[in-house]
């Protein structure tokens, strides 16, 4: 049977969500294993770094496989940390993720075709299919081969159906729009605990207080009053989500208006690449940036030093700009 | 768990030490079964087929009897075969008391998948073989209570089993309870087929299957589910006890030979019917199917219903009027 994100299990009934809810933590990385690494800045660091790895190697493929492929490797740094981060063997786990993620979509893509584009490197390694399949099935190992992943994708269209808005067009844009959202916030560490499912509701949320302002009250009530749902994790998952949607913003805005020599380009962030418009029934909006690998260069310089903070200048740029917003209003 | 101290590098050699000499160990002993590294003592060999090997097993570790199905991989070349990756891991999402369990699953270097599921006592075929079929009634019933279950749980998942027949059907006697085993997911084993064909299990095949139609749903489990039924009443396959050519013929002599009216798209799916096939009568289930009370037998009909689009699911099944007397502690306590 397919795999598909959006229906790990194809479920029909009612019951089946309700299963969802309840073995989603199998699939996300524990709470006290987040808190783990937050503290180790190390992993951090090299979470960051394979899963700019990720979005390298499979920037030509379905953003859907670069999602899964990072859900296999923080499930994969949940189960067992990373202490010696040598770069070949970086980029081995990244491979296998990325190859493992093909398998389980069954892509349309020739298995051939994925393999040489995995195999492509700027360092000139080349691995071994032998190579591979060792470390494929210590991960698999790892995650004791439940690769049907549960992703916040998982819950989306519950969560539309609860506010009323299935199959409507309403309900469409949200969820375009949610799916976005749920794309470019699997980078952030902040929400590494939370579970799929509170992350769709933030996601769906967040995306309704942007483009349906009048309605989202009572979007915010359908979904509070689930059962399936804490409020709670839900009001803290929402204020970290609403934070990535601002900085796209702010992103964005800087893209467009400053030139590649303004030192404030270093805020600039990895997007994901989206060459279709529908992906698997997500349908992700082309009007993604992709950064310049000029920016990318910087960033890493910039990561290599060690030093991730802001600097005041950079830091007033943005109060400025959030001060213009709220005076617009 | 994730431990501060634990040195993935160092796990990942012992794991290639491990690999390596598992290795040498499966060069050595030849035909030897390959679990090391499973922590298993193999008892037996239970079963030879084209796709792999089962065997009984002993878990070292806990002392309990364990079945251990070792697959072949192929196509290698491209890393761990995504149809192994792709069963395992919805197998490892079935959880139901009516579904065997998988417990463990295991790689050896470059050749097996090694699966490792719960033990049970018997299975249907052997308690209908050698332990005379079910007579009571009530056994009767409440296996087919659990079977039902078990399926209309993993057709709520969209997952068919595709091969039921009783030797997939596991029995804990001393509970009497039921466990549907060998789910062949996406058919992607490259001997599936022939493995099927050479154990003959086209007798619990349902007959959109036998007409060779691709198009197939979780209607194929029930016709099987149906089949099973009946064998348990009349303690021998149902097809078998028809004198007949092959198995879609004895379909018809017992349910007469379909129609445009009894099976909307058949002369579409099968232009040459009546070529190959005598517009037989039906000979009718209570003809053979004696000694099952009105309500079962009525069931019955609805799942070896020829058209799949009317044949009954698992789940009205579970409500049908032959299951309202169930007790349901009673279920508990057989």
């Amino acid at each position: 049977m397919e795999f598909d994100l959006e229906n790990p299990f194809e479920n029909l009934h009612s019951d089946a969500v309700s299963y969802l809810f309840l073995i989603e933590s199998d699939h996300t990385p524990s709470q006290n294993h987040s808190q783990t690494l937050k503290a180790r800045d190390l992993d951090i660091s090299v979470r960051r770094e394979l899963i700019s790895l990720i979005s390298q190697l499979s920037c030509a493929l379905d953003p859907v496989l670069s999602y899964l492929a990072i859900n296999y490797l923080d499930r994969f740094l949940a189960n067992q940390g990373i202490l010696q981060p040598k770069p070949w063997v970086l980029r081995l786990i990244a491979v296998s993720c990325i190859s493992l993620a093909v398998k389980m979509m069954r892509t349309e893509y020739p298995f051939t075709d994925v393999q040489a584009l995995l195999n492509q490197s700027d360092g000139g390694i080349i691995f071994e299919t032998q190579t591979i399949q060792r470390m494929e099935a210590l991960i698999l190992g790892a995650l004791q081969w439940r690769m049907r992943s549960i992703t916040p994708f998982s819950f989306v269209a519950f969560f539309i159906a609860l506010m009323g808005l299935k199959d409507l067009p309403m309900g469409q844009v949200l969820k375009n729009r949610a799916s976005e959202i749920i794309f470019k916030s699997q980078r952030e560490i902040r929400l590494w605990g939370f579970k799929p499912s509170i992350i769709a509701a933030s996601a769906l949320l967040c995306a309704s207080h942007e483009l349906f302002p009048f309605q989202y009250p009572s979007f915010l009530k359908a979904i509070s009053d689930s059962s399936y749902v804490n409020k709670e994790s839900v009001e803290q998952c929402y204020k970290v989500i609403q934070d990535i949607a601002i900085e796209e913003e702010y992103s964005s805005a800087l893209n467009g208006v400053s030139s590649s020599d303004t030192p404030i380009n270093v805020l600039d962030h990895h997007f994901l690449s989206s060459e279709s418009q529908k992906t698997n029934g997500i349908t992700v909006a082309n009007t993604i940036a992709v950064s310049s690998p000029l920016r990318d260069l910087k960033r890493r310089k910039i990561t290599g030093c060690g030093c991730g903070g802001n600097n005041p200048t950079i830091h007033n740029s943005r109060i400025q700009f959030s001060h213009a917003k709220e005076s617009e209003k | 768990m994730w431990n501060e101290e634990s040195d993935w590098i160092g796990s990942f050699d012992s794991q290639l030490a491990r690999l390596a000499e598992c290795r040498m160990c499966s060069r050595d002993r030849g035909e030897r079964p390959d679990a090391t590294g499973m922590d298993l003592e193999v008892l037996e060999v239970a079963e030879e087929g084209s796709y792999g090997r089962v065997f009984r097993c002993l878990d070292i570790h806990t002392g309990a009897l364990v079945t251990m199905k070792q697959i072949t991989m192929v196509r290698l070349s491209q890393g761990v075969p995504a149809p192994i990756i792709r069963e395992v891991s919805l197998l490892k999402e079935l959880h139901h008391a009516n579904i065997v369990k998988l417990l463990r699953v295991g790689l050896t270097e470059n050749r097996y998948v090694n699966l490792v599921f719960e033990h049970l006592d018997y299975d249907l075929h052997h308690f209908i073989v050698n332990r005379g079929y079910p007579k009571d009634a009530l056994t009767v019933k409440s296996f087919m209570y659990q079977i039902l279950s078990a399926v209309a749980y993993c057709h709520s998942l969209k997952v068919l089993h595709r091969d039921l027949k009783p030797s997939n059907v596991l029995i804990d006697h001393s509970k009497r309870l039921i466990k549907l085993a060998d789910f062949r997911l996406a058919g992607e084993f490259a001997d599936d087929l022939l493995y099927t064909e050479k154990l003959g299990t086209s007798w619990y095949r349902a007959p959109e299957i036998l007409c060779d139609s691709r198009q197939y749903s979780t209607q194929i489990d029930l016709w099987s589910v149906g089949c099973i039924f009946a064998e348990m009443v009349i303690g021998q396959p149902l097809v078998q006890a028809i004198n007949c050519r092959d198995e879609l013929e004895g379909i018809f002599k017992l349910l007469g030979t379909p129609t445009e009216e009894t099976w909307p798209g058949i002369t579409k799916l099968m232009p040459n019917l009546h070529i190959y096939y005598p517009k037989f009568d039906a000979l009718g289930l209570e003809t053979f199917v004696t000694d099952l009370e009105p309500s079962g037998l009525n069931l019955l009909s609805m799942m070896l219903c020829l058209d799949p689009s009317r044949r009954i699911s698992a789940e009205a099944a579970l409500k049908h009027a032959y299951f309202i007397d169930v007790n349901y502690v009673s279920l508990l306590l057989l």
